[in-house]
């Protein structure tokens, strides 16, 4: 059933249509289960609405006051001025410590390129000095060591 | 004076170049000893020392030394010194009666390391020795085992 009958049975249940649709819905309905049912569900409806006295609901204030509440409501965000941000966080804060930080970093910079190295580099130099050479070297730099190994005879 | 009319810029760029200067200019160290650790090891295939003073060594020297293609499964400390060396000072550490080593400190953190068997020298080595670097010198010993001195930082 698409949206069209659907209207259409809403307004024969009303009494809104012509006679002649009037009584094409009446021949479908006696055919058509699924038509009656939603025949059924709406007429429940209605006699639910029916039965429910709006009269009795007293609103406390007038219509004009509770709708303008509503537009207010939905208003409010729109023209509500903007939360300013933290102070930390907020930019010019962050550009205010930008300044000195840059050209205290580049001064930084300069003395330290400009002094003398204060720490050795991390890598050994070695140098050997035997009194007769038979001695094998191994330096393994992963495991920073290095090892000279003395190609004497066990009994020296 | 009014402190109350110091700028927010005022205070941050005096912690800024409070900050930097003591990161450029770090204090200088009161002393220049260097601590040293000379240990005497002994390399064998004998999973015990015959002499119960020898302890195996510690997990990372000897890892060091099995990651070597020695032929040696085992590795016994027989000696461990710490001692301290000067600037431009020697420093002579006997490791036990035939081994003697003498250690002096050079510029830019360089050791000159002089090894001396039965009393006579067998080597000097000149290296730099940064911290987590291990000098290590070996040779064959009786029974096809092996000694080996070790020299690193202490500090």
């Amino acid at each position: 059933m698409n949206r069209d009958e659907l209207l259409q049975l809403q307004a024969w249940l009303d009494g809104e249509l012509p006679d002649s649709e009037r009584r094409a819905w009446e021949t479908r309905l006696a055919s058509d289960p699924q038509a009656r049912a939603l025949v059924e569900e709406l007429r429940t409806v209605r006699t639910a609405l029916q039965n429910f006295d709006e009269r009795a609901i007293r609103l406390p204030e007038s219509r004009e006051f509770y709708w303008s509440k509503i537009a207010r409501a939905i208003q409010t965000p729109r023209n509500a001025p903007q939360q300013p941000a933290p102070k930390w966080y907020g930019w010019a804060d962050w550009k205010r410590w930008l300044a000195p930080a840059a050209a205290l970093g580049t001064l930084a910079l300069v003395l330290t390129l400009s002094l003398p190295n204060s720490q050795p580099a991390e890598y050994p130099e070695l140098d050997l000095a035997f009194i007769d050479s038979d001695a094998t070297t191994y330096r393994d730099d992963v495991r920073n060591f290095t090892l000279i190994w003395f190609n004497y005879p066990a009994e020296h | 004076m009014n402190f109350r009319r110091i700028r927010p810029h005022f205070v941050t760029s005096t912690i800024w170049i409070a900050v930097l200067t003591l990161t450029c200019f770090p204090c200088p160290a009161p002393a220049e000893e260097l601590k040293l650790e000379a240990q005497l090891i002994w390399g064998t295939n004998e999973p015990k020392s015959p002499n119960p003073d020898h302890k195996p060594v510690e997990q990372k020297v000897a890892q060091k030394l099995k990651d070597l293609p020695f032929k040696w499964s085992h590795y016994f400390e027989v000696t461990r010194k710490t001692f301290t060396v000067r600037k431009n000072d020697s420093r002579q550490v006997t490791l036990s009666e035939e081994c003697e080593i003498h250690v002096r400190q050079l510029e830019d953190d360089q050791v000159e390391l002089t090894l001396f068997g039965k009393g006579k020298r067998v080597g000097r080595i000149t290296q730099k020795l940064p911290k987590s670097e291990m000098l290590v010198l070996g040779g064959n010993a009786p029974n096809y085992t092996a000694w080996f001195v070790v020299l690193r930082r202490k500090d």
